[in-house]
């Protein structure tokens, strides 16, 4: 038996969400997230080359961060989420999808640590978190990217609880201390709320 | 429907004579190239997990839509069953290896190399005693790469035969059936002519077109994302 091999060549991923409290697991979270436009531009810059003689990369940014968010259609909490302390500053919209390829942002990002100030925030803030290397291959052609957000990452004085609910995944030139960088995959679930007594794990796995 | 993402212009003198389109297979070991090359190994110092790209393009006389009767000498040049599945010289297709009914289902082509690869310029000694100096590939200037559009990577690559390139020789008439895409990795030394099974990341397979020292092709070959 044959099974047809996808071209153009298919990105797949699968998302797996872990709220973990001393250890046990206490929320999950699992589905398939979308491989945006940009991520697809990035793949084809990603294998080229600019120039020969010398031989000058198109592109050599690798995927390094990872960013929450409490907006998206996925948003189950908005009560929480449009109420001090979380809005403001995390003021905003919930109307991205997971099935919309055009989106370039988290529609609410919030912060990993730093400030409680609102957008853009302060220097010294941090947006996204870097994921973990060297990155995993459960098998030859996947790759999986992990991160786990200890306690007082997202959830901080006066965040103490976060409805988390879009996800996204970012390149090595992103700007941590930036609000707004643009992201090449991305998720939008049922909220998990995030606390201090709570870590999360999230493995991000990309499959060709 | 697949579109085609291959084209393959034939020229003589000049003038556009015929035109191949096809489908390819990017391989196994090019979908784990694709999930290791956008990973960082480590931090401080940042290295990557792997930093080649497309960068070669090889043809070959095997694949499953030859249709001619090879001659002689490439016969003795490019020996049957050297390639690493030891076929009859015929079999590469996109779903090799191809099983009609039960059996695990293929999901991930195994094809690593081209099946009957043929040197660009050099000698005509059977694989096994290939020499330094064969040339298996299309380097650049005869390889260049464009984006056709935002989410694709457009190779070109031209074999001019009236420049010598593949037909030389004793091999004055060569039906090629199969091309190759090759990163710029270690185990595809361009230098190394003794090595002429080289590592592939997309294969296709496609109707004869028997060279001869007239014809020019370009091969205009897109990966789509």
């Amino acid at each position: 038996m044959y099974l047809p091999i996808q071209d153009p060549i298919e990105v797949k991923s699968n998302l797996k969400l872990m709220m973990r409290e001393r250890g046990k697991i206490v929320g999950r979270r699992e589905g398939h997230n979308i491989w945006l436009n940009l991520g697809r531009e990035y793949l084809a810059r990603l294998i080229a080359y600019q120039s020969f003689g010398p031989d000058v990369f198109e592109e050599d940014q690798r995927v390094r961060y990872m960013g929450f968010g409490i907006g998206g259609t996925q948003q189950l909490q908005p009560a929480t989420a449009n109420a001090v302390p979380i809005s403001p500053p995390y003021v905003g919209t919930n109307n991205q999808t997971d099935t919309d390829t055009t989106l370039t942002t988290i529609e609410r990002p919030v912060r990993v640590s730093g400030s409680s100030s609102a957008y853009p925030g302060l220097a010294g803030d941090a947006w996204i978190g870097q994921i973990q290397a060297p990155a995993g291959h459960p098998v030859a052609t996947e790759t999986l990217f992990s991160r786990v957000f200890g306690q007082t990452e997202i959830s901080y004085a006066p965040f103490l609880s976060v409805p988390l609910s879009e996800v996204g995944l970012f390149l090595s030139g992103s700007d941590p201390e930036n609000y707004q960088n643009t992201m090449i995959a991305y998720d939008t679930f049922d909220t998990l709320s995030k606390t201090t007594a709570f870590e999360l794990e999230v493995q991000w796995t990309i499959k060709f | 429907m697949r579109a085609d993402n291959v084209h393959i212009k034939i020229r003589e003198h000049g003038k556009l004579i015929d035109e191949r389109s096809g489908h390819n297979v990017w391989v196994e070991r090019g979908r784990q190239y694709l999930a290791e090359i956008m990973a960082y190994a480590s931090y401080g110092p940042d290295t990557f997990e792997r930093a080649d790209r497309i960068r070669y393009f090889g043809v070959g006389i095997g694949g499953f839509q030859q249709q001619a009767i090879v001659p002689a000498a490439l016969d003795t040049a490019y020996p049957v069953g050297s390639d690493p599945f030891a076929t009859s010289g015929k079999e590469y297709r996109e779903d090799f290896p191809y099983i009609h009914d039960s059996g695990p289902p293929v999901t991930h082509s195994p094809l690593t190399t081209l099946e009957r690869p043929v040197r660009i310029t050099g000698g005509a000694n059977p694989y096994g005693t290939a020499v330094v100096g064969d040339r298996w590939l299309v380097n650049t200037p005869n390889f260049f790469t464009t984006h056709l559009t935002l989410f694709e990577v457009t190779v070109h690559a031209v074999i001019d035969c009236t420049a010598g390139d593949i037909v030389y020789g004793a091999f004055t008439d060569v039906p090629i059936s199969e091309a190759g895409l090759f990163t710029d990795e270690l185990a595809v030394d361009p230098t190394d002519g003794t090595v002429p099974f080289k590592p592939l990341m997309a294969y296709i397979t496609f109707d004869t077109i028997t060279l001869n020292s007239s014809l020019q092709l370009e091969f205009i070959w897109s990966i789509q994302f």
